[in-house]
């Protein structure tokens, strides 16, 4: 049935080579025929006549044949030219008929570009996080990584992939490995001086490079014999940091980097793009040197021979796993071993990334076919309006097959455009999720310089053009399109109420989606309100890296930043600079017990703590924290000084309730220190991140302290001043010649960092939802347009009878709305359902906010009104004797 | 005389610019034009139409003789009559070029 169907859409239908012959053999029998009545005219008898002529339209059958595969060759040529004509003359009819009807077109073009340019987006973002091996790994599918899982009881697994290297001897040797190898990547200082950088730094042992089987771009990678010999610490530069600290020199090889302040020979450099097994980028390697070979940090990697699974392997491993009776690894000591592909983070995991891309690439699929239906209705609906014009061509004789082409020509014609469109959707998002979903990858190529997704997305547009151009055409084709032409569309109330389900199922499919993008937006903004009690915007903070000696001496370190602190308050653009140890958002914070005189003990808060920083007398004014009460560190608070301290106003009030705790003193650390006395209340400050909850926090004057060391600059550049990070780091290193390396960073930066996961729901949420309404939006508008079509009647009796344009438009939009309202009601359902699941991943958003539920419902409401109103203004242009008449 | 490879074609061409026939009244018109000269299997008649046919030189349409016998009738498109104005100038061109060769007298020293 489908198969005459298309062999009718095609015209497949006509001269077979069987038929060529025949024409043939008809046209030479006449012409024998007529050759021989000739000869008998000039006298010959009727048979010799016959085999004369004969003899002279052929002398032999070579003749014959040839005549024959002319005749066939002829005709295939013929039909094939005919099928082109045709076809190009049905796609200029269709193109035509589209140009003639711009708005739906258009809205059909956007609504396939959103859909395919989402899908593909969605896809190249799956294929990257779970489907791409790492670059330059030979038959990444045999590599495997080692975790290690621990049971414990009413806390839950642990699963890591750190293992130490006295576990990495014993799987060496494992019967399901080809081999095995070991890296670890940490953050290390790279470089020297004002040039020094903090860098991703993998430390391989020799086995690794071989294991995965890339080679080297320029001179040498690092092979099992380095871990042998003592040749001294060895680099291998990443492509990209050859380039760009070298300049792609060839004679960067031989030379000598510093990391750690280590020298390490340069022997070769990375391909561009290699990264190890992990998608982030890695910028120098280094041979693992003995002395780290004891640590526990690492992570394994195996080659599996052929035949050998991942759950043999691990199998193997736990068996083989003897603990280190040292135990200095005490959790490692039970663990069971599993391998795991090299897609999976190091919780052993697939990452959390890839399975929000995978949740989007299939929400995005179901999205691109009920958008696919949804046109199809559309064009279906276009069909029924445009009956009469059909029928007339019907009536002057074109078949039933050359409508159902023409149909076909607009859909592919549309679907093409769409695809088309698509690809520059695709561009326009990629940079937006690449962002949010994956900032520190590693050797991004747009899709579109990909041949692969490029190959997908030419995929999807001709399934486009399949379900978009073929099925209305067979629709169409069906003799009861045909007779609807004939009659005029009168939907069964039956299919009205599948296409009514259908689009109440969609705008309750948006409905939650939208929620979510809301609520993460909303999220998102609460942040942005959120008072750190700090001002982390432009704020920098400046490390300098000082000889390990010096580190270890409290005063040396006061006294080098101190004098760091003058040099870069000297410098231009600098509007404030002040020396602490311990900052608040910098991943450490120092804590120090308290005694205060006349209580027993402190009460502990959530927060944790007390903690405490040691700070220089700018500090408050260039951190923007604020002093509530009494007054902040002056210069003269220091070595030697009467002990002073500033507490937080929770301290202040939690433990001198009534606002006495001015002059008021504590001892820090032990009891027997001296009793410290408050000089200030601070405002409470986050410390660990955008999620915080109450703490004690004290601050010391720099130089009243001696437990902790590890001082950092803290700078607020002047607003609008050209400031850079370099003229930061040279003032320092200037400042003095014992400083290697500074690291700088961006408090403000680390704030961002935690609106990531926010930014992710926004994105995911926000694209799917957005797809979800402009589907549900067609879908509404197909419906309604049908519904007109289909009650032309109804509606000419009602304006026969007197009712107004008010009144018809009333009447339809209000059955647009109502429909709308059914699928808010179910959506809002839904997303009441699903909202506790969603609630952790918010920030200070209940999952029921009321705000967002009611936007959400008043945009899925408006948007039924505008897809409502085309067809309802349609309607009022019934002619009510025209619409009586079509009966 | 035998038809020099090539040259069919174009006399079809010229054939049917008379008017259109079917394939026995072309090879009447033929061999009547050149009183009886032209040596020619029937069979390549045939094959130069359908070739000019596969080359949208000429159309067939099935139609009646007058004696009511189903025969197919050859016309000329508009490509097959630039086609044939075209040759025509080469040919004409070619002969005397091949004619001015061949009916030089040698000069004699």
């Amino acid at each position: 049935m489908l198969r005459s169907r298309i062999r009718r859409l095609f015209r497949l239908r006509g001269l077979t080579p069987r038929d060529s012959v025949r024409e043939v053999d008809d046209e030479m029998e006449l012409h024998v025929e007529l050759r021989a009545a000739e000869l008998v005219r000039r006298g010959l008898d009727p048979d010799a006549a016959r085999d004369e002529a004969r003899r002279l339209f052929a002398r032999d059958a070579g003749t014959l044949r040839a005549l024959y595969a002319a005749a066939v060759e002829r005709d295939r040529r013929m039909r094939t030219r005919q099928r082109v004509e045709s076809v190009a003359q049905d796609v200029r009819y269709a193109f035509r008929g589209l140009i003639r009807d711009p708005g739906i077109a258009g809205f059909i073009v956007v609504a396939l570009a959103l859909g395919m340019g989402a899908t593909v987006t969605a896809w190249t973002l799956l294929d990257r996080l779970l489907l791409r091996p790492p670059s330059h790994v030979v038959e990444p599918d045999r590599v495997v990584r080692l975790y290690g899982e621990l049971d414990r009881g009413d806390l839950g697994l642990r699963t890591s992939s750190w293992i130490p290297y006295s576990a990495y001897l014993q799987f060496r040797d494992l019967a399901s490995f080809e081999s095995v190898g070991a890296y670890r990547i940490l953050e290390r200082v790279v470089g020297e001086g004002a040039d020094a950088r903090r860098m991703r730094v993998g430390d391989a042992l020799g086995g690794f490079f071989p294991l995965l089987g890339v080679r080297p771009f320029a001179g040498r990678l690092f092979d099992a014999r380095d871990d042998a010999a003592v040749e001294g610490n060895l680099a291998v530069l990443a492509y990209d940091l050859w380039r760009s600290r070298y300049e792609g020199d060839p004679g960067a090889i031989g030379r000598s980097i510093l990391v750690d302040d280590e020298p390490h020979t340069i022997v070769g450099v990375a391909p561009p793009g290699f990264t190890g097994t992990e998608p982030r980028r890695v910028d120098v390697w280094v041979l693992a040197s003995s002395a780290t070979a004891g640590t526990t940090n690492w992570n394994i990697v195996g080659r599996l021979r052929p035949g050998a699974t991942r759950q043999a392997a691990g199998a193997e491993a736990t068996a083989v796993h003897r603990p280190d009776e040292s135990g200095s690894f005490t959790w490692f000591r039970d663990v069971r071993i599993f391998a795991g592909p090299l897609a999976w983070g190091d919780d052993g995991r697939e990452p959390v990334e890839a399975t929000l891309a995978r949740w989007l690439a299939a929400v995005t699929v179901i999205i691109l076919l009920i958008t696919f239906a949804n046109v199809v209705n559309l064009l279906l609906v276009r069909v029924a309006r445009r009956r009469r014009e059909l029928a007339v061509r019907v009536a002057l004789g074109s078949g039933r097959g050359r409508i159902v082409r023409l149909i076909a020509a607009e859909g592919a014609l549309l679907a093409l455009g769409g695809g088309v469109a698509s690809l520059l959707v695709a561009r326009l998002l990629e940079p937006i999720v690449r962002q949010a979903l994956l900032a520190d990858q590693a050797g991004w190529t747009s899709s579109l310089a990909d041949g692969r997704l490029l190959g997908l997305a030419g995929a999807i547009a001709l399934i486009a053009v399949a379900c978009v151009g073929v099925v209305p055409a067979l629709q169409a084709g069906s003799p009861r399109v045909v007779r609807a032409l004939r009659g005029g569309p009168r939907a069964g109330s039956a299919t009205l109420r599948l296409r009514g389900t259908l689009t109440v199922v969609q705008a309750a499919l948006s409905v939650p989606l939208l929620v979510g993008a809301g609520l993460f937006l909303r999220s998102v903004a609460n942040v942005r309100a959120l008072d750190l009690g700090i001002d982390p915007e432009g704020l920098l903070t400046a490390e300098a890296m000082l000889p390990r000696l010096e580190r270890f001496s409290f005063d040396r370190e006061w006294d080098t930043y101190r004098r760091l602190e003058e040099a870069v308050r000297r410098l231009p653009g600098v509007e404030a600079v002040a020396v602490s140890i311990g900052l608040p958002l910098d991943g450490g914070s120092f804590s120090a017990p308290v005694w205060v005189p006349g209580r027993d003990s402190i009460p502990a808060l959530p927060g944790g703590g007390p903690y405490v920083s040691t700070v220089s007398a700018d500090y408050f004014h260039t951190i923007g924290t604020a002093i509530v009460r009494g007054r902040a560190f002056t210069d003269g608070d220091r070595e030697g000084s009467e002990p002073v301290v500033i507490v937080n106003r929770t301290m202040a009030t939690t433990l001198w309730p009534g606002g006495e705790a001015l002059d008021r003193c504590f001892h820090v650390d032990h009891p027997g220190s001296p009793c410290a006395r408050i000089v200030g209340i601070a405002e409470d400050v986050h410390r660990r991140g955008l999620r915080e909850r109450p703490s004690f926090q004290y601050y010391l004057p720099l130089g009243q302290q001696r437990m902790f060391g590890g001082a950092k600059l803290v700078v607020r550049p002047a607003a609008g001043a050209a400031f850079s990070r370099d003229a930061l780091r040279r003032a320092m290193v200037a400042a003095d010649p014992r400083v290697w390396a500074v690291e700088v960073r961006s408090l403000e930066e680390s704030v961002q960092g935690e609106l990531r996961p926010l930014r992710i729901g926004m994105v995911t949420f926000g694209m799917s939802g957005g797809l979800a309404l402009l589907v549900a939006l067609l879908g509404l508008y197909g419906l309604m347009s049908y519904m007109v079509a289909g009650r032309r009647h109804e509606i000419g009796v009602r304006v026969a009878l007197g009712a107004t344009h008010g009144d018809v438009v009333g009447l339809v939009m209000r059955s647009g709305i109502a429909l709308a309202a059914a699928g808010v009601a179910v959506g809002l359902g839904i997303a009441l359902v699903a909202g506790p699941w969603l609630e952790p991943h918010l920030f200070d958003t209940s999952a029921r906010d009321v705000t967002v539920m009611v936007l959400v419902a008043a945009v899925l409401l408006a948007t039924a009104a505008v897809a409502g109103w085309v067809p309802a203004r349609r309607a009022t242009h019934v002619d009510p004797t025209e619409a009586l008449r079509t009966e | 005389m035998s038809v020099i490879k090539g040259t069919l074609d174009v006399l079809v061409l010229k054939a049917l610019s008379w008017q259109s026939m079917h394939g026995f009244e072309m090879t009447r018109w033929l061999e009547q034009r050149s009183g009886d000269r032209l040596a020619l299997e029937d069979a390549a008649l045939y094959q130069a139409l359908y070739r000019l046919e596969r080359r949208g030189l000429v159309e067939a349409e099935w139609g009646q003789t007058e004696e009511g016998r189903r025969a197919r009738y050859y016309e000329l498109t508009r490509a097959g009559r630039q086609e044939l104005t075209e040759q025509t100038e080469h040919w004409l061109r070619y002969a005397e070029t091949v004619t001015d060769i061949l009916t030089a007298v040698p000069r004699t020293a």
